[in-house]
């Protein structure tokens, strides 16, 4: 079984083949983009929760513990997304690019209010989002602490410093929309949405979930159009995408772990191998590389 | 008929994304000339990770 890092450590295949079309694709504009939220707009509080109460009661105390940690990532996830994004606002470049990433902002933040009326009304945690924060960080892992309290937080703070920083908003870009949003959460929506409608249960979570998966889509297509057109033709700035990468994987790899479980062995969440999930992962990572005109970074698995 | 199936092109709702059949998508396990409708429920677009139920046929 091979974790992400190991995987990403091999390098990919698929580079052996010239059949790869994917630098050839073409991606929305962030008018197209704005535009596209405005069609696809939704309220995280219009959603029926009742059968997913009736639900949350008759699943067997060993799935809601699985399923807890699963969403405690994403909970936490969301608040953390949504108050370290000022920074990004601040860098835009048009009119366009403005009003897209406003639209981004807007999304993590009902997201959020998403999480809560389902830990509130469903879970049984409430007391307002901030206690309910405050009780589900408890749940998370210590990579998930390390990227989003740190990596994160410092990436914001220096594009705050200075919004016309190109390498600052490189930085950003990569640690946010592609590994956060682009392997993390898309990796888990996968997985935990794939469960639920097999088990056919909870299905006003899996109607938000859903919706929350296709604001991420749109989120992950600003940021590869943004990485794509800034390292076009600048090297310094493709670069500075692999190093980026080759800092942040080994943590992304360990976010993935659930909480107790050993990051080098083999583990099972919600009846999904490691091995998977980390395929999942890293074929996500290659192929959205491909598409910005970038290899893979250079990183050790040891 | 096969033709007509085969021929047509894809577009993945959240992105924008085209899905050529005559070009397949290789770094997905998709081989060139695999018609939309054989892509396995699994798969997810290239750009922005949406699943196969996200793509409408293209309006050509």
């Amino acid at each position: 079984m091979a974790t992400l890092l190991e995987l990403t450590a091999q390098g990919d295949v698929a580079t052996i083949s010239d059949e790869s079309h994917l630098a050839n694709v073409k991606l929305m504009t962030p008018q197209q983009l704005y535009e596209l939220w405005e069609r696809q707009n939704w309220q995280a509080h219009a959603i029926d929760l009742s059968k997913d109460v009736e639900d949350w009661a008759a699943l067997p105390e060993e799935d809601r513990a699985e399923m807890v940690w699963g969403l405690s990532s994403f909970f936490v996830g969301e608040e953390r997304v949504t108050t370290q994004f000022s920074g990004i606002v601040m860098s835009y470049e048009d009119q366009s690019e403005e009003a897209y990433l406003t639209t981004q902002q807007v999304d993590e933040a009902r997201h959020t209010q998403f999480f809560s009326r389902f830990y509130d009304e469903v879970i049984g945690t409430g007391g307002g989002i901030d206690a309910q924060l405050e009780r589900v960080r408890e749940d998370l892992n210590d990579a998930f602490v390390t990227l989003f309290d740190e990596h994160l937080v410092d990436a914001c703070k220096r594009l705050v410093a200075d919004p016309a920083d190109a390498r600052a908003k490189v930085d950003f870009v990569t640690t946010y929309h592609m590994v956060i949003e682009g392997i993390l959460a898309l990796t888990g929506q996968f997985f935990i949405t794939d469960h639920l409608e097999k088990r056919g249960i909870l299905p006003g979570f899996v109607e938000g979930f859903k919706l929350i998966s296709q604001d991420e889509h749109r989120h992950v297509a600003y940021g590869t159009w943004y990485l794509q057109r800034a390292t076009r033709d600048n090297p310094e700035l493709a670069r500075r995408v692999q190093d980026k990468l080759a800092e942040l994987l080994p943590v992304a790899a360990g976010v993935l772990v659930p909480k107790g479980k050993d990051p080098f062995g083999e583990w099972e969440l919600l009846g999904y191998t490691s091995a998977e999930v980390n395929e999942f992962a890293f074929r996500a990572l290659t192929r959205r590389l491909k598409v910005i005109g970038i290899g893979l970074p250079e990183v050790s698995a040891a | 008929m096969t033709t007509v199936a085969t021929a047509q092109r894809w577009v993945c709702e959240p992105c924008g994304m085209i899905y050529d059949p005559e070009l397949g998508d290789p770094d997905g396990g998709i081989p060139p000339g695999t018609p939309f409708e054989e892509i396995p429920d699994t798969w997810t677009c290239p750009v922005c990770g949406a699943r196969k139920r996200d793509f409408v046929p293209l309006d050509e």
